[in-house]
């Protein structure tokens, strides 16, 4: 029994076992995550009626997506995995996004895209799910424009449904399962923020 | 672009009242851009626009904490010091809720741009001679059809 956290876009988490969603809790605002997140987690527990004791594993998103609210979800799912001593996975949201709504899709080549902010959208393409029902990407992620989305793959197939604690839950243990690792814990912002020195501004005097 | 007001103003008290009178221009998703050199008056300007808005809290220059939300009886208040940041990239890290706040940046740069289609720009600059500053007010996108005549007072 997993317990997933995803606060990529709004904030959600999910108790989620072989398959089956017991329990689920997600607000919609893109922002609140700190103040949200951990009454989701309350909320999903005590809808599908388990105690701390009783989660195997965390799954929690890596994004792509925005700074702040990525990083709470994360950290808030390596507490409870540091906690309870339980691995922590790390889920890609469009990875998962792609393995769970991309069923149907055959072997066609297709995209899941999210908002990446500036009218710009984070990418993933994807093409064929494999034997354990897990969408295979093609390429590196990727923050696209819409004249070169529409360029580059504007004939695809496009997914863009939200990422949330369900999917990345749902996800996380079919990966597990099938032996992809998810040890990486590392966050996607795409747009890694360049380190420059700061700027010399005299602040008094 | 288009230029909607020109002005003199001559001491803080007159930049805070522009900033009082410019608030009632303003509302949820507007952004203001102030750009000019220290000491020009940005947060002068922005008190001024705090006053007007109702806001709560000091309005001070926000340097060290780079942004700082004021709640106001409409939108919140974000008022955002863009000048320790070194790139777009660190402005969008901040997580601010553009939609549905009114957002005053100073030292924006091109850091803002992309985020909004419609925004005021309010150019401070400095007489050498005396101790009066020259503003003008710029509006893009939606800003351009509206008319300012804002009076600064004394």
């Amino acid at each position: 029994m997993i317990l997933a956290i995803d606060t990529t876009s709004g904030s959600s988490a999910a108790v989620v076992n072989r398959g089956e969603v017991l329990g689920f809790s997600g607000f919609d605002d893109p922002f609140g995550h700190a103040e949200n997140i951990g009454q989701a987690i309350e909320s999903a527990m005590s809808e599908a009626k388990v105690a701390g004791k009783e989660i195997e594993a965390v799954a929690i998103s890596r994004g792509p997506a925005s700074y702040t609210g990525l990083r709470v979800g994360m950290a808030a799912g390596l507490a409870f995995a540091t906690a309870r001593k339980i691995p922590l996975l790390g889920v890609v949201s469009l990875d998962a996004v792609a393995s769970i709504h991309g069923a149907g899709m055959d072997n066609k080549t297709w995209l899941v895209t999210s908002d990446a902010k500036r009218g710009e959208q984070f990418v993933g393409v994807y093409s064929g799910l494999d034997g354990n029902g897990l969408a295979e990407r093609q390429e590196q992620l990727q923050v696209m424009k819409p004249e070169d989305l529409e360029k580059n793959y504007g004939s695809f197939p496009r997914i863009s449904e939200l990422c949330d604690a369900k999917v990345v839950g749902i996800y996380a243990e079919k990966a597990d399962a099938a032996g992809v690792k998810l040890d990486d814990l590392s966050a996607l912002y795409l747009r890694s923020p360049d380190v420059t020195p700061s700027s010399q501004k005299r602040v008094s005097g | 672009m288009r230029v909607l007001q020109e002005l003199i103003i001559e001491n803080e008290q007159q930049m805070q009242n522009l900033g009082q009178r410019l608030a009632a221009f303003l509302s949820k998703g507007d952004l203001v851009l102030l750009n000019g050199p220290l000491g020009a008056g940005k947060t002068t300007m922005t008190r001024g626009i705090g006053k007007g808005l109702q806001a709560s809290g000091t309005i001070q220059s926000p340097t060290f904490v780079l942004a700082r939300t004021h709640q106001t009886p409409t939108a919140p208040l974000v008022h955002v010091d863009a000048y320790r940041l070194g790139s777009a990239v660190e402005l969008d890290d901040l997580d601010i809720d553009f939609e549905r706040s009114i957002v005053v940046v100073e030292w924006p740069r091109d850091f803002t741009q992309g985020l909004s289609d419609d925004w005021l720009e309010i150019e401070i600059s400095r007489d050498r001679d005396s101790d009066s500053r020259m503003l003008r007010i710029k509006g893009h996108g939606k800003w351009q059809k509206r008319e300012l005549n804002i009076d600064p007072g004394n």
